[in-house]
């Protein structure tokens, strides 16, 4: 079953990451797909707003992979945050190693994640970001592929933006 | 003779020092924090005993199988000193070292966790690998196993509930790698002339998998 979503703003990205943030568990994946200056990112700032890391949270697109200490109710100890759209190939990818490195008490959050999502460990929520109707609108439609996280919490932490 | 240990090849970074006095073996991390704390320790553990990198004369190194994050820090830093201080390098197997920490007249297998839902795993009777190492699920180890043998590692802790329900035991006193016990290991083996300093590689068992997608970037990079 797939969630759309509709937020009109940045900010409204972030707070939806946000708010995603509260039902995530230590070993989840999300697998953040949709264009350039569609708002991943922000989600990821969102994201690492609700899990409690501090520090400045930029898209790793050089570096390929962040590692963020994080500090909430809920077991995560690090939100780990990877940017694919460099990588060239499918080795480069198994080198970050991301389904072994989630398993270390984090969540990760891959931009780009659908270019390789077999390797991203096996709990995974798909989010697909693309343009709405307005300039700022973004509809954000969310899918998950994981018994950690049940698509009921998902819906009703989120529901403030259902379409 | 000086050696030092390096072990990476789990979530417990660790390294033993040796000399004719005895073998010292310290934890250097617990939860993956391997590349800031591995070099830290034994620069503060050659230093207690007054020595330097130079006082060395081999290199001990698990090569694995283990996590690949992890064998990456430890594999490369010691294949770094060794060519640096152009000192013997010799490489042990995770699993061997394991082994060598049962009661040798167990029947046991070693497990070390692979995560993502799979084990490193190799059959031992007495000091003799009686298997390959392979990778497989624990529920496919489980079938693999006979009721007579101990399960020890990481490995066999983490998936303990699966193993009980097949009827397998599991040793918790065994958990992760003693780099004082692979320099133990490569005693008896007497290797320690070394080896190769190009054939010390991390062992992955597991072939890359990432089948990517790279079409879809392609209306966005053209």
């Amino acid at each position: 079953m797939t969630l759309t979503l509709t937020t009109h703003s940045v900010e409204e990205t972030r707070d939806l990451g946000s708010q995603l943030a509260s039902v995530l568990v230590p070993g989840v994946v999300i697998v953040a797909a949709g264009g350039l200056g569609v708002g991943k990112t922000a989600m990821a700032q969102g994201l690492a707003r609700g899990l409690g890391v501090t520090g400045r949270v930029t898209s790793p697109t050089f570096t390929l992979l962040a590692s963020h200490r994080a500090n909430n109710s809920r077991g995560i100890t690090t939100m780990l945050h990877a940017d694919l759209y460099r990588t060239v190939s499918g080795e480069e990818v198994d080198d970050l190693a991301i389904g072994e490195l989630v398993e270390s008490g984090a969540v990760c959050f891959v931009e780009w994640g659908d270019l390789a999502p077999d390797v991203l460990g096996a709990q995974r929520i798909f989010v697909s970001l693309s343009q709405g109707e307005l300039d700022d609108d973004r509809i954000i439609a969310i899918e998950t592929q994981t018994t950690a996280v049940a698509e009921g919490a998902i819906a009703e932490a989120l529901g403030g933006w259902s379409s | 003779m000086n050696i030092l240990a390096i072990e990476t090849a789990t979530s417990v970074a660790a390294i033993a020092i040796s000399s004719d006095e005895g073998t010292e073996e310290v934890e250097a991390s617990r939860d993956m924090h391997h590349v800031e704390t591995l070099v830290p320790c034994i620069q503060d553990h050659l230093r207690q005993r007054s020595w330097t990198m130079r006082d060395l004369d081999l290199i001990v190194v698990d090569i694995g199988p283990g996590l690949f994050t992890g064998l990456r820090v430890g594999v490369s830093a010691a294949r770094s000193f060794a060519a640096a201080l152009d000192c013997a390098i010799v490489g042990v197997s995770s699993l061997e070292v394991l082994a060598r920490q049962r009661r040798q007249d167990e029947d046991c297998w070693s497990v070390i966790d692979a995560r993502r839902g799979e084990v490193f795993a190799q059959h031992f009777l007495g000091d003799q690998a009686v298997s390959d190492p392979l990778v497989l699920t624990p529920e496919a180890l489980g079938q693999l196993a006979g009721d007579q043998t101990v399960l020890i590692g990481d490995g066999a802790q983490r998936y303990r509930d699966v193993f009980a329900s097949m009827g397998l035991v599991v040793n918790e006193d065994v958990v992760t790698p003693s780099p004082a016990c692979a320099i133990e290991l490569i005693k008896a083996r007497q290797l320690t002339t070394g080896q190769d300093l190009r054939s010390i590689v991390p062992m992955y068992l597991r072939d890359p998998d990432a089948v990517a997608n790279f079409h879809v970037l392609d209306r966005f990079k053209s």
